[in-house]
């Protein structure tokens, strides 16, 4: 980095010296030429440009750094002394030679030379462009004239205009207010218009909603016509079987009574039987009654032997 | 020692020299010519930049002072200084050289 810095620097003060000798050959061509006017100061100048060579040392490397040091202060105090003095010098005479061509020219005196000089050399030509300009002016001042009379005729023109535009616009006003009225009107019956399309909806809803009502009663009445139909199916499948159960009792009954006859008739012989067992019994009681006086008698007899 | 002490002499009276004329040139313009004016502005503002160079070329060599009365400051002093010179040595000459030439390169044209 340091060294980069080095050689920058090093490089820098070549390329001002070159500059330098660019610029003092350009100054020295322009000053050559005498065509510079009086006004700039040629001294001040060069004195100014003389400010760039003692960088010229900077680069002449032989020179010790002590005695270029000092080479270059000397050098630009030499030179800056020089520039103030010459531009102290200077300031103060062009200021003097301007205050006396001032007091020359404000000289209440009429015939001073300076004065009439002035007078013929600025004055005069400057009164010369104030008459062409006042030429001018007037010619100006005529065109503006007329350009003033056909404004003033277009301005009637206007004005009649004007008070046509105020009567159609009365006009119009009138038309508006009517319009007005009949908007008004019309917002009227557009509100009665929106008063029954308000109702036309809400019964429209209305309507809608009855119609899901019926939609959805008609559909349960479906399903209920449908349970019904179910139901009756198997009602009569019901019946059919009652029926079959009935001709099953039926023939259960016949079969019954059939049977309740024959029990009857069983009865009957259990009856008749029961009524010859009681016969039979009847008999055996009195068998047994037999038996016992004959058994009774037997023992008589028996004790009667003994 | 006794060289910076010159030196520092040499740099202060310049600088102060340069100071009054550039303030004696701003005074003068008003007796140039207006063809001249842009020019003269123009080297004006390079013995602006100059009087720059001049004034830390001035601190450069009165560093012994403060040496002498704020040894403390010094090295801070000193490292300002240091950067000081090396951004004079890098732009503040080229600037002055650029500005003397584009004045001369105006003054040319103007007078040409």
């Amino acid at each position: 980095m340091g060294e980069l810095i080095n050689i920058l620097i090093i490089f820098q003060k070549y390329l001002a010296v070159i500059l330098f000798t660019i610029m003092a050959f350009y100054w020295y061509s322009l000053k050559s030429s005498n065509k510079i006017d009086y006004a700039v100061n040629s001294l001040i100048v060069s004195l100014i440009f003389a400010m760039g060579f003692p960088f010229l040392i900077d680069v002449i490397d032989f020179i010790p750094k002590s005695l270029n040091y000092l080479i270059k202060g000397v050098l630009f105090l030499i030179l800056n002394i020089g520039l103030f003095v010459s531009v102290y010098i200077s300031y103060n005479e062009k200021r003097k030679e301007r205050s006396g061509y001032l007091k020359d020219i404000t000289e209440k005196r009429r015939d001073a030379p300076l004065k009439l000089e002035f007078v013929r050399e600025v004055i005069n030509p400057e009164l010369k462009m104030i008459k062409k300009e006042q030429k001018n002016i007037l010619y100006e001042k005529k065109i503006l004239e007329k350009e003033r009379f056909k404004l003033q005729e277009e301005r009637k023109e206007f004005l009649s205009e004007r008070e046509e535009t105020s009567l159609q616009k009365i006009d119009l006003e009138n038309k508006y207010k009517e319009l007005k009225k009949q908007k008004s009107d019309l917002i009227k019956e557009q509100d009665k218009i929106d008063e029954v399309n308000d109702f036309i909806e809400n019964e429209k809803k209305s309507a809608q909603n009855l119609k899901i009502k019926a939609e959805k009663e008609f559909l349960n009445i479906k399903e209920k016509r449908n349970n019904l139909l179910i139901l009756e199916d198997k009602l009569n499948n019901e019946k059919n079987q009652l029926e079959k159960r009935k001709k099953e009792l039926d023939r259960y009954k016949s079969n019954l009574e059939e049977e309740n006859e024959n029990i009857l008739l069983k009865e009957r012989q259990i009856l008749e039987l029961k009524k010859k067992v009681k016969l039979t019994e009847d008999d055996s009681s009195s068998l047994k009654k037999r038996i016992e006086t004959l058994q009774k008698i037997i023992k008589k007899y028996n004790l009667g032997e003994k | 020692m006794d060289l910076k002490i010159i030196y520092l002499i040499l740099y202060i009276l310049s600088t102060l020299t340069l100071f009054a004329s550039i303030v004696y040139l701003a005074k003068y313009r008003r007796f140039q010519s207006s063809k001249a004016i842009d020019g003269v502005n123009t080297y004006i503002f390079g013995l602006i930049f100059l009087f720059i160079y001049f004034s830390i070329q001035s601190l450069n060599f009165g560093r012994f002072i403060i040496e002498k009365i704020m040894p403390s400051y010094y090295n801070l002093f000193s490292q300002y200084i240091n950067y000081l010179n090396l951004i004079s040595s890098l732009f503040i000459v080229l600037m002055i050289a650029v500005c003397f030439l584009i004045s001369v390169i105006i003054l040319k044209e103007e007078y040409t």
